[in-house]
């Protein structure tokens, strides 16, 4: 299958590029049938990268270790189910995967793009398609997932075992198809600034697929914390490292993008604002790849013997300097239709938000690029941590929170100080009185009730409003609350979805408040039969079992957990050694509340038995992972596509027949 | 060659005969123009997207109406800016080549009652008071907080339903909430 997989790189190779040439040609020349013939090509790359897509998966599941590439991220003990994560498990296949994701939603967003977008859809298709021929390009050439060794090894070297975890099959896949995906409302908006379309017709598709990327990249993101929490043993779920910071820079342009848009398809304006934002997040989208492929700076995540970080280099200073020739080329055309009526308006918070996550991309991507800059500077690599990113980005993103309380209760265009008194009369109350019940308890750090009083105001701001809007649907329409709710959520789809994703923001922070202020950590080695206590709880150590594997030694230890003298549970957490990898891998074991998290990990198993734990008491952090099914049940009813309420135009009037 | 070798040639000149295919078509099929009106692949037709997007704003207004947001004043002057705006693309979409037959119809009852002598209009028409349009009683019976469609006036408080109570300044009219 190898030969196959080869084969059809070339084939997509050939379309991409075909495709990219074909659409600017047949568009400059006026020739629709070449400009049909490039989308043609474009959609034959789906077909095309699937065979060579299926040609590795049989490759892996046939364990053909001919290919270098199976050889190297599989081996006989791999159980089949790993396969979808093997096949990403490398530099190699992770680019297959991307152009895969990439040919697949290029298809989709031409298929279903505007009509009224037409013109411009030629620029839009050679823009995606040349990105396209980049990654088939660099795979076909220096990282081809189908390269044979010259031999054909007994058995393979194994999945790293870091990847043998359930969120494997989601955090990398979600997050590479998140920072591809930036690509395709990148497309359109550069695709209508080489067309001269610079008004809104790129603003619907900008915005669906700005939505669908965002929520890939959320989704990876909180993923890889949950991976993160549960398998490194470290008992936290985000470092700040460098791959990490490059998949959320990307992600805070975009959440950027999704509100300003809003903007511009509303009221017509922010028109350059949001096509240099689109620019910015696929600007770092780049760089992200670039981190994860031989990027300059150390990280856990990134394909360490990687040699293409000079090739992603180059094409991320190609995908920002040529993006912004074209931008400031365009710049004349980009006017607003509307100006900013007054600064107590929702596009004035939108603008502000804006402003916000910007400042927090570039204080991470500070942050980030430091340890490379500081050598120049003071002679000597400083690397920035934690407490950095805890001293500036916290306040700014409290400020943000804050927003999110305030943003949705103001009108568009202006309001006025008495209606925004009232609309916010409710939600400040609720704030202050959950800040006078945690001070009357005990809680005196500063920046908790900071986190702790926004988020009460941006939940109360948000249930005042459905329980409104509820209220006034119950009594024009006697349907009873709940239908009322559900209407009134069904008909306001955009709106009553971002709502539901703001709730889950606010479980994230509900979680990063708990954890980062309340949580307490214990590292203490015990014996068999011995306890030890950390706040209420009380665990007892009962012994290990060790069980070989052919791949792994797992020493499973087994724990009682104690609550107030009463047993709670019995629990198992576990420490593997595999050996091909010199590697050690851990599983936590969890006991999970929406209070607090109760979580055992063995550290260390010593020879005479005695297991080294590290024991933590995360409260709230159950929040964080229940955010994500929130989340994505708010970006499908912001997404669901709502019918058209202007008819249909009318077929256009054929000329009258000619008398014979 | 095994028999590997030979299927992934097999395989590989089938696709490429498919791709020369996918891409040659469209020279042979009579050149097509790509703004094909039944072209299944833009399905999509939106020309009046800007009559969409006011209406979609019209409806955020009576949203936020609703629950509060917006004073009545302010509520009444965008609403008639709104309906400005949606009358004046509807002007365009019906003097464009592709008005949607919906729209005409529409367009030739109105201009048909327009020209029905104001004298000769059955009781159930009484005037606007502002701009003296014709309108249905039963349009104000059913939509308490109604304007005129041609000018944008509050019918409220039109002498035609003394009883009908007046909105309160900044209070939540009883329009249905989408």
């Amino acid at each position: 299958m190898g030969d196959l997989g080869a084969i059809s790189l070339w084939i997509g190779l050939a379309l991409a590029a075909y495709s990219a040439v074909g659409s600017v040609a047949g568009k400059l020349r006026g020739s629709a049938a070449l400009v049909d013939s490039g989308q043609a090509a474009m959609y034959a790359t789906v077909v095309v990268l699937f065979v060579a897509t299926l040609s590795l998966v049989v490759s892996f599941i046939s364990r053909d270790f001919e290919i270098a590439y199976v050889a190297l991220h599989s081996d006989l003990a791999m159980p089949d189910r790993f396969t979808w994560v093997a096949f990403y498990a490398g530099n190699e296949g992770s680019l297959l995967y991307i152009a895969m994701v990439l040919s697949v939603m290029s298809a989709i967003a031409v298929w279903r793009s505007p009509e009224r977008f037409r013109d411009a859809l030629p620029y839009t298709t050679a823009v995606m398609m040349l990105v396209l021929t980049f990654f088939l390009a660099v795979m076909s050439v220096m990282a081809n997932p189908f390269d044979k060794l010259p031999f054909v090894p007994a058995d393979g070297e194994g999945i790293n075992p870091l990847l043998t975890h359930f969120g494997m099959f989601f955090h990398p896949p979600a997050l590479m198809a998140g920072l591809i995906g930036i690509t395709i409302p990148f497309s359109f908006a550069l695709g209508s600034l080489l067309a001269r379309k610079t008004g809104d017709e790129w603003v619907d598709p900008g915005r669906v697929w700005g939505i669908i990327t965002w929520a890939l990249l959320a989704g990876g993101l909180l993923l890889g914390s949950w991976w993160a929490y549960t398998i490194l043993g470290w008992g936290g779920y985000w470092f700040w490292d460098p791959v990490e910071n490059a998949a959320f820079m990307p992600w805070l342009a975009l959440t950027a993008f999704i509100h300003s848009i809003m903007v511009q398809k509303r009221r017509g304006m922010f028109r350059m604002w949001n096509i240099a934002l689109v620019n910015v997040a696929f600007g770092l989208a780049l760089y992200g790849m670039f981190m994860n492929r031989g990027g300059s700076v150390p990280s856990v995540h990134s394909f360490g013997a990687s040699t293409l970080g000079w090739v992603f280099l180059l094409f991320m200073a190609v995908g920002v300097i040529v993006p912004l020739i074209i931008f400031f080329w365009r710049y004349p055309l980009l006017k607003s239709a509307q100006n900013l009526d007054s600064m107590l308006s929702r596009e004035a918070a939108f603008l502000v938000n804006n402003l916000l996550l910007l400042g927090i991309a570039f204080v991470t991507l500070w942050g980030t690029v430091y340890p490379l800059i500081s050598p120049l500077t003071s002679g000597e690599e400083i690397t920035v941590a934690r407490p950095f990113y805890d001293q500036v980005n916290g306040p700014l993103m409290l400020a943000l929170v804050f927003l999110m309380g305030v943003g949705p209760l103001l009108p568009w265009r202006r309001a006025n100080w008495a209606s925004v008194r009232r609309a916010l009369a409710i939600p400040v109350g609720v704030a202050v009185l959950a800040l006078v019940v945690l001070l009357a308890v005990g809680l005196r750090k500063e920046y908790a009730l900071a986190g702790f009083g926004l988020a009460a105001f941006v939940a109360s701001g948000i249930l005042m409003e459905w329980y409104r809007g509820a209220r006034a649907r119950h009594r024009n329409s006697q349907e009873n609350y709940a239908v009322a709710f559900l209407h009134l959520i069904w008909a306001n789809r955009p709106r009553y979805g971002g709502y539901i994703v703001h709730l889950s923001v606010l479980m994230v922070a509900l979680g990063i408040v708990g954890t980062s202020f309340f949580n307490t950590q214990k590292d203490v080695v015990l014996s068999p039969g011995e306890t030890t206590t950390i706040e209420n709880y009380e665990i007892r150590y009962l012994g290990t079992t060790v069980v070989p594997f052919s791949n792994r030694t797992e020493f499973i230890s087994s724990v009682e957990v104690y609550r107030d003298g009463k047993l709670l549970d019995t629990i198992t957490p576990d420490r593997a050694f595999y050996p091909d990898f010199n590697m050690a891998s851990t599983r936590a074991a969890i006991r999970s509340t929406p209070v607090e998290d109760f979580y055992v990990v063995p550290s260390e198993n010593l020879p005479d038995g005695d297991v080294g734990f590290r024991i933590l008491v995360n409260p709230l952090i159950w929040w964080m992972w229940v955010a994500g099914p929130v989340m994505v049940l708010g970006t499908i009813v912001a997404l669901w596509p709502e019918p058209s309420r202007v008819p249909a135009r009318a077929p256009s009037r054929a000329p009258a027949p000619t008398a014979a | 060659m095994d028999g590997q070798t030979i299927f992934a040639v097999f395989i590989g000149a089938a696709l490429g005969c498919f791709s020369l295919v996918m891409v040659g078509y469209a020279f042979f099929r009579g050149n097509e123009p790509n703004t094909d009106e039944s072209s299944p692949v833009f399905p999509a037709a939106d020309d009046g997207v800007g009559l969409e997007s006011i209406l979609d704003s019209i409806d955020t207004l009576e949203l936020e109406h609703q629950l509060g947001n917006v004073p009545e004043a302010q509520y009444l002057e965008l609403l008639e800016s709104y309906r400005l705006q949606a009358a004046q693309a509807i002007k365009s979409l019906l003097e464009s080549d592709s008005a949607p037959p919906e729209l005409l119809l529409e367009q030739e009852i109105l201009e048909a009652r327009s020209a029905i002598p104001a004298n000769d209009r059955p009781h159930e028409w009484v005037p606007c008071p502002q701009c003296d349009a014709p309108l249905p009683i039963v349009a104000q019976e059913t939509h308490g907080g109604a304007v005129c469609p041609h000018c944008g006036a509050s019918l409220a408080a039109s002498p035609v339903d003394e009883e009908m109570p007046r909105p309160e300044a900044d209070a939540p009219s009883q329009a249905p909430v989408r």
